[in-house]
Parts: structure tokens; C-alpha cells; sequence
């Protein structure tokens, strides 16, 4: 069974589709990266999968979500134990053991409050928070944007080696470095959203989406000129 | 001049009560006009029980009144916040009474209630409780949004929603506003003892007032400021407990 189905999914944004008739569905063991402008409607996807915005067409989700913010949506209130576990009270589920820290890096840190935390360190929190969240579909919104190359590639091979197969992953981002190391597929958001496998050679494949891209914006500028 | 630096507000505040005492010595000035700090002091001294009697009824009034001030103004919020309908209802009125002043309501209040412990405590919870609905519900819309999309995705209800995130991240603002609402209560509770009462700090006042002994009336100017500045304080202690993240 999918973890996600999606079906025909139109989004509506200020009277005008950002887009119609998308069609994707993810298993475990999938990530799939969401590439697009801004604007194009990536944030709009995730947020119609938690329901957060009206849609047109079908969104059918077999597990419960996690869902990352690009801000982490940590609360500084609460300590790492306080926001691991919160999703885990929500769903009711039994407290998960402090070793379970270790491999995150943040055994010393249980008691304390998030606001205290480093930036990576926050971002390891998040990352726990949503892999102990009692489901198996992460969405995931930009979430390393805010963080300089060296630390987004470290904080990448960090998320490879703990999102394993027992996971569903919508990954999105507007960059392209990203996309093609996180992704096993790509979906390119533009007025006629393209799905592709990620199995080419990296520089390829970067070159590839930067042709798809730059069709896109440069579609959208021809049309502004006869508007 | 380290020395003088660290304690230049105690010194201005020594040096201050010097100049009135030497001042009222060396110009005679009437004890009724301005009395002198020393004779304040004996006043207080002298009528320490008598003025500890009925601060105790001022100080159970104010208590009182501010405790259901806060349940009351904290759980109003929370409706008028989630039901906007109420919200565009009730706060307009919540914001005309706010600019009634309690001396044109605690005299209503007397003749409709009586001079018992219920108008007084009335006059507090409506004064006390103003500030704190209006400054929860603006800081619950401040409340970041993605925060709040987080915990709607993991389908959680408004009982999960207000107890791990509104309430919390608007708590500052709530314990600003519980402070505003301390300095008003004792300050109520006195205007409604003044209106009519048996015992309290206002019945006191309006005794020494009428029978023109100033240094009773800076007496009990004192206690207010001594019992206002505890009152704070307490509040101060709560909200470092509370507030442990900070």
C-alpha cells in the first residue's frame, strides 16, 4: 500500500491554479524531492497534505505524517525530551527510551530547553522528533535552507544515513545540490509539473534540472510579454 | 565610587528623606500640610496594629480578586481567541469598559451590591481582568505559524493545542499583564472601601483623610507601596518558576 497517494491534486492560489492534475504517489523506502521556483506552489503540496489549505482532486495518506517546517517549529518551551515526546503524548504512545539519544548525538542534552541548543543541534532534534513521531510519511519543507553549505552537507548525510526504509520522504527544496543527493525521484514544479527518476549521474542530472528550470521562468517571462 | 555607583538609587532615595525632614524642621511647615518623615514613621508604628487589621481586609479583597482575575481573564481569552464570532461580539465592549475608571463604577456598584465582600471583589476581577484578556488573546495571534501547523498535523485538539503551545508561548505577555493587573487590584479594592466598608485601608484613609491627619494618610501611602511592591514580587518568584526556559 502507498503511504501517499495523490490524485489529480489542483491548488488554487490567489484565483489563479497554481497547478492541476498532479498525480504522484510515494512508498516506503521513497524520497521524493519537490523542486521549483518560488511561488510555484512546493510549500502549497505539504500543506495541502496536512490539511492545512483547500485543494481540488484526492489526497489518500495511509500513516499518520511528520511534518518539518523550514523554521523546525521547535518549541522553545520545551526541552528536547519535552519536543521529541510531544508528538508521541499526542499519539499516545509509550516514552521512548533516553538511549535512543545517543544516536542523534543528544544524550547530554535531554533536559535541556531548545532555545539553549546550537543550530545543528536543533536541527538534530527536529530530526528526531519527526522519525519517533509514531508515523511513517515525513514532509519535510525546506528545512536546511538556513544553513551555510558546509553545515547543509553535513546535516544532509546526516538525514541520509537516519531516514531509512522504513520511511516515506516529501523533501523540498530549491536547491538543486539537495535535490539530486537527497532525492530518488524528482518532481519538478512548473505549469505542467514533470516527474523524474533521480538514477543519472549527478552533474547530468543538475544540468537537466537546471535546463527545466530555466525553461519554466523563461515560459512565464514570454507569456508576461503578451499579457 | 564603585560604592556609589551600585547603590545610587537607595543613596538618592536616603539623601531625599533627609532634604524633607531637614525641609519641613527648618521651615515649620504644619504637620497637616506635610508631615515629616519621622513623624510618618511614628504614626506607623503606633497604629501598626490597627493599620495591620485592616490592610489584612484590603490585601484578601485584592488577593482574591486578582486569583479569579486571572482564571477568569486567561479562560476568556482562550474562548474569545478560538470562537472569533465572540471575538468580534464581545471584545469591542471589552475595550469601551476598559476606559470606564473604577471610581465611576465602584459607587454603582455599592448601590446595586451593597458594602459587603462581593462588590469589592467584583470591582477587581472586571478591572483586573481586562488587561490580561486583551494581552493573552493579541499575544495567542502572535503565536508563530508554523509552530501551529506542526501541531494541526499531528491532528491534535485545541485542549493539546493551548496546553503545549498558546499557553506557553504567550505566558510572558500573560505575566506582564498579571502585574499591570496587581498594581490595580489593591488600588481598587481601597476605591471600593472608600465608597463604604467596615474595614479596609480605603475605610482607613477616608478617616484620616476626613479628620485631616496627614501623617496617617502617608502611613497608609506606605503600606500600599510596601504591600504592591511584595504583591509584584510574589508574582516575580511565580514567573521565574514558570517561566524556566527563558
Amino acid at each position: 500500500m502507498n503511504l501517499l497517494k495523490i490524485e489529480n491534486l489542483a491548488i488554487i492560489y490567489q484565483y489563479a491554479y497554481l497547478f492541476d492534475e498532479l498525480n504522484f504517489s510515494l512508498n516506503k523506502g521513497e524520497r521524493l524531492v519537490i523542486i521549483g521556483e518560488s511561488g510555484s506552489g512546493k510549500s502549497s503540496i505539504l500543506n495541502a497534505i496536512i490539511g492545512a489549505i483547500e485543494y481540488e482532486g484526492s489526497i489518500e495518506i495511509n500513516t499518520d505524517v511528520s511534518y518539518m517546517p523550514q523554521s523546525l517549529a521547535l518549541l522553545d518551551h520545551k526541552t528536547v525530551r519535552g519536543n521529541v515526546e510531544l508528538p508521541r503524548i499526542i499519539r499516545k504512545l509509550e516514552q521512548i527510551a533516553d538511549d535512543e539519544y545517543n544516536q542523534f548525538g543528544l544524550e547530554q542534552y535531554i533536559d535541556t530547553y531548545v532555545s539553549k541548543l546550537s543550530g545543528g543541534q536543533r536541527q538534530r532534534v527536529a530530526l528526531m522528533r519527526a522519525l519517533y513521531s509514531g508515523g511513517s510519511l515525513l514532509l519535510f519543507d525546506e528545512p536546511l535552507s538556513k544553513l551555510d553549505q558546509i553545515n547543509k552537507e553535513r546535516m544532509m548525510d546526516y538525514f541520509l544515513n537516519h531516514i531509512t526504509d522504513d520511511y516515506g520522504l516529501v523533501y523540498i527544496t530549491h536547491d538543486l545540490n539537495e535535490a539530486v543527493k537527497i532525492g530518488t525521484k524528482i518532481l519538478v514544479l512548473s505549469e505542467y509539473p514533470q516527474m523524474i527518476d533521480n538514477n543519472l549521474e549527478t552533474d547530468v542530472m543538475k544540468t537537466l534540472l537546471k535546463e527545466m528550470l530555466k525553461t519554466n521562468i523563461e515560459g512565464e517571462q514570454d507569456e508576461s510579454m503578451y499579457s | 565610587m564603585n560604592f556609589v555607583n551600585k547603590y545610587i538609587s537607595q543613596l538618592s532615595f536616603v539623601v531625599l528623606i533627609i532634604i524633607w525632614q531637614l525641609g519641613v524642621t527648618a521651615f515649620a511647615v504644619p504637620e497637616y500640610i506635610l508631615p515629616s518623615p519621622t513623624s510618618i514613621v511614628y504614626t506607623l508604628i503606633t497604629n501598626i496594629k490597627l493599620i495591620a487589621i485592616h490592610t489584612s481586609y484590603t490585601l484578601f479583597e485584592a488577593v482574591l480578586g486578582i486569583l479569579i482575575a486571572i482564571v477568569l481573564g486567561v479562560l476568556s481569552a482562550i474562548v474569545l481567541y478560538r470562537y472569533q464570532t465572540l471575538n468580534r461580539i464581545f471584545m469591542p465592549y471589552i475595550n469601551i469598559l476598559q476606559t470606564i475608571p473604577a471610581i465611576v463604577i465602584a459607587p454603582l456598584f455599592a448601590m446595586w451590591f451593597g458594602f459587603g465582600l462581593f462588590p469589592k471583589v467584583l470591582l477587581i476581577v472586571i478591572f483586573c481582568s481586562f488587561p490580561i484578556v486583551v494581552s493573552t488573546v493579541s499575544s495567542f495571534s502572535q503565536v508563530d505559524s508554523e509552530s501551529i501547523l506542526y501541531l494541526k498535523s499531528l491532528n491534535c485538539n485545541d485542549f493539546h493545542l493551548f496546553k503545549h503551545l498558546y499557553l506557553p508561548a504567550a505566558s510572558k505577555s500573560i505575566f506582564a499583564s498579571i502585574k499591570i493587573s496587581t498594581t490595580y487590584s489593591l488600588v481598587n479594592a481601597i476605591f471600593a472601601e472608600y465608597m463604604g466598608a467596615k474595614y479596609g485601608l480605603g475605610v482607613y484613609l477616608n478617616k484620616a483623610s476626613s479628620s485631616f491627619s496627614t501623617p496617617d494618610v502617608f502611613a497608609i501611602i506606605i503600606v500600599i507601596i510596601v504591600v504592591t511592591l511584595s504583591l509584584l514580587k510574589i508574582v516575580d518568584k511565580i514567573e521565574t518558576k514558570v517561566i524556566r526556559w527563558d
